[in-house]
């Protein structure tokens, strides 16, 4: 929470917090060293240290700009109207997107991982992304594109770990091959809880997206 | 984000005026009983519209914002262009029926259509927006290569309108997502490539599921199946006579049909299909292998 009365504050609180998730985007936790991150900004270490007394609260605030970002195109997805498991597999995406081409999501996803660990916040923050993909999931159940039985909690918590174990089994470096294998793991994830009957449709809805990222993380194939 | 006390004012007058055209129509209320609506002074209302036409060209150019904003968000999404157009289409629609003032603004935008250069420009965003998404949609290979994108966009928009105006007259807007989305199975096949129509024909199918009703049964089809109004011309004109309110305009398109190129030959006689199926309540034209 910023105060409203720094003004002055707040114009350096935005650009630390940016040149600190470029640094956490690209080096593990313990190697960021905090006068790196100054010297990218016109701020000074005291300056710094008023908005962040440690590297641990700098690091939070990456994470929660990154929540704030992630909760924002989140909720563009749903304002999409899709069907449940369509936003799902939307949802998948996006992140991936984002996290293949944003320091930001990228550092807040690496931060809840390396500090998340260790204090409340990864299981506070990986709780609520459940909580809120398990009501698209019962959605999902509804419209009967996921099959009655799983219980859908289970199903999203399936679908996040998948995510998070596919940022160390793949490569953000390589994008394409980092998309190429999350549609494989929507491939194999799928026919485990989808209705049999809307497979093939799915997996053709999973396929198109994946060409539509591909064409977005590789420039000479965006037509925009 | 904070809005000055001017835009406050500016909105209160919309909201009200948008209230007084729904109850007692565009063209039998006056600015003086809007004022009296709002309880502002004439001078204050003035101030911010010195006509009607000023206040119905806000009115049309919010509800235009709103429309524009809601399509090109779904447009942004991760999903392939014709899929956003179809999914777009359809949301704008029900918006267009639900939102008190984008409806107004739909109702203003027709009475002014010949005469405001704020029509002309509002419909002027919306083919070219249309048109873009269909050049994205012609590079991923769902559009057809051999058709022009941006007259299959303004195709897309002319078509649409037409079934929106339609339904508000005919059932008062009621029926509008299920017009669009019969408009739609036959734009599709006109405008989709070969390999993308059965999984496109799939998503569109889906669209009475997004909006929380359950999934119609898959259409099945003969695999000879060849859209009744690819054969274009005499079975066009069949059409035309069976259907006897309409035979004056069909025979117009027919006539253009015949002598303009083949995409206005597609263009014309969907239009039949359309009009027919609409007219006759027919809804087995064109989804008659539904099973």
């Amino acid at each position: 929470m910023t105060h409203p009365t720094d003004r002055r504050a707040d114009s350096a609180r935005g650009p630390l917090v940016r040149a600190a998730a470029h640094h956490f985007a690209h080096k593990p936790y313990a190697l960021v060293n905090l006068d790196d991150v100054v010297a990218e900004v016109n701020v000074s270490r005291g300056a710094m240290y008023f908005h962040f007394p440690s590297k641990h609260a700098l690091a939070r605030a990456v994470i929660d700009e990154a929540e704030r970002i992630g909760r924002e195109a989140a909720a563009g997805v749903l304002a999409n109207k899709l069907s449940g498991l369509e936003t799902l597999i939307d949802l998948s995406y996006l992140v991936a997107l984002l996290d293949l081409r944003e320091d930001l999501a990228r550092a807040g996803l690496h931060l809840l991982e390396s500090i998340g660990r260790v204090d409340e916040l990864g299981a506070r923050s990986l709780r609520e992304v459940v909580n809120a993909l398990a009501q698209i999931a019962r959605q999902a159940i509804d419209e009967g594109d996921i099959a009655e039985g799983p219980d859908p909690e289970d199903v999203v918590r399936l679908l996040v770990s998948t995510y998070i174990g596919l940022r160390h089994t793949s490569d953000l470096g390589i994008p394409r091959q980092f998309l190429l294998d999350l549609e494989k793991a929507w491939s194999l994830l799928l026919p485990g809880f989808a209705n049999p009957e809307r497979m093939r449709y799915l997996s053709q809805f999973v396929h198109r997206r994946t060409v539509v990222a591909l064409g977005k993380v590789s420039p000479q194939r965006d037509p925009a | 984000m904070r809005q000055s006390r001017s835009e406050v004012t500016r909105g209160k007058i919309i909201d009200a005026a948008v209230e007084m055209f729904n109850d007692g129509g565009y063209s039998s209320t006056g600015l003086g009983d809007i004022v009296e609506r709002t309880g502002m002074t004439k001078g204050a209302l003035y101030h911010h519209f010195n006509s009607k036409e000023a206040l119905a060209v806000a009115i049309i150019d919010q509800a235009s914002g709103i429309l524009l904003t809601t399509f090109q968000g779904i447009s942004r999404s991760s999903a392939p262009a014709l899929e956003s157009m179809i999914h777009g289409v359809l949301v704008v629609a029900e918006l267009a029926n639900t939102d008190k003032l984008a409806r107004m603004g739909a109702v203003l935008l027709r009475i002014f259509a010949e005469s405001s250069e704020s029509s002309a420009r509002n419909y002027g965003v919306r083919i070219s927006e249309m048109g873009r998404q269909a050049q994205r949609a012609q590079l991923e290979e769902d559009l057809r290569g051999d058709i022009d994108a941006q007259a299959a966009g303004e195709f897309i928009v002319t078509a649409m309108l037409g079934t929106e105006l339609i339904s508000s007259a005919v059932s008062g807007g009621e029926d509008v997502l299920e017009r669009v989305t019969r408009t739609w199975e036959f734009v599709l096949p006109a405008i989709a490539s070969q390999q993308s129509l059965p999984y496109l024909r799939e998503f569109l199918a889906r669209e009475s599921l997004r909006r929380g009703q359950s999934m119609p049964p898959p259409m099945r089809r003969p695999a000879n199946y060849r859209p009744w109004f690819q054969s274009c011309s005499v079975r066009s004109w069949n059409v035309a006579r069976a259907n006897g309110s309409s035979s004056r305009i069909s025979a117009d398109l027919l006539i253009r049909a015949r002598t303009s190129e083949p995409s206005a030959c597609i263009n014309s006689t969907s239009w039949f299909a359309y009009l027919r199926t609409t007219e006759t309540g027919d809804s087995s034209v064109g989804t008659s292998q539904k099973s």
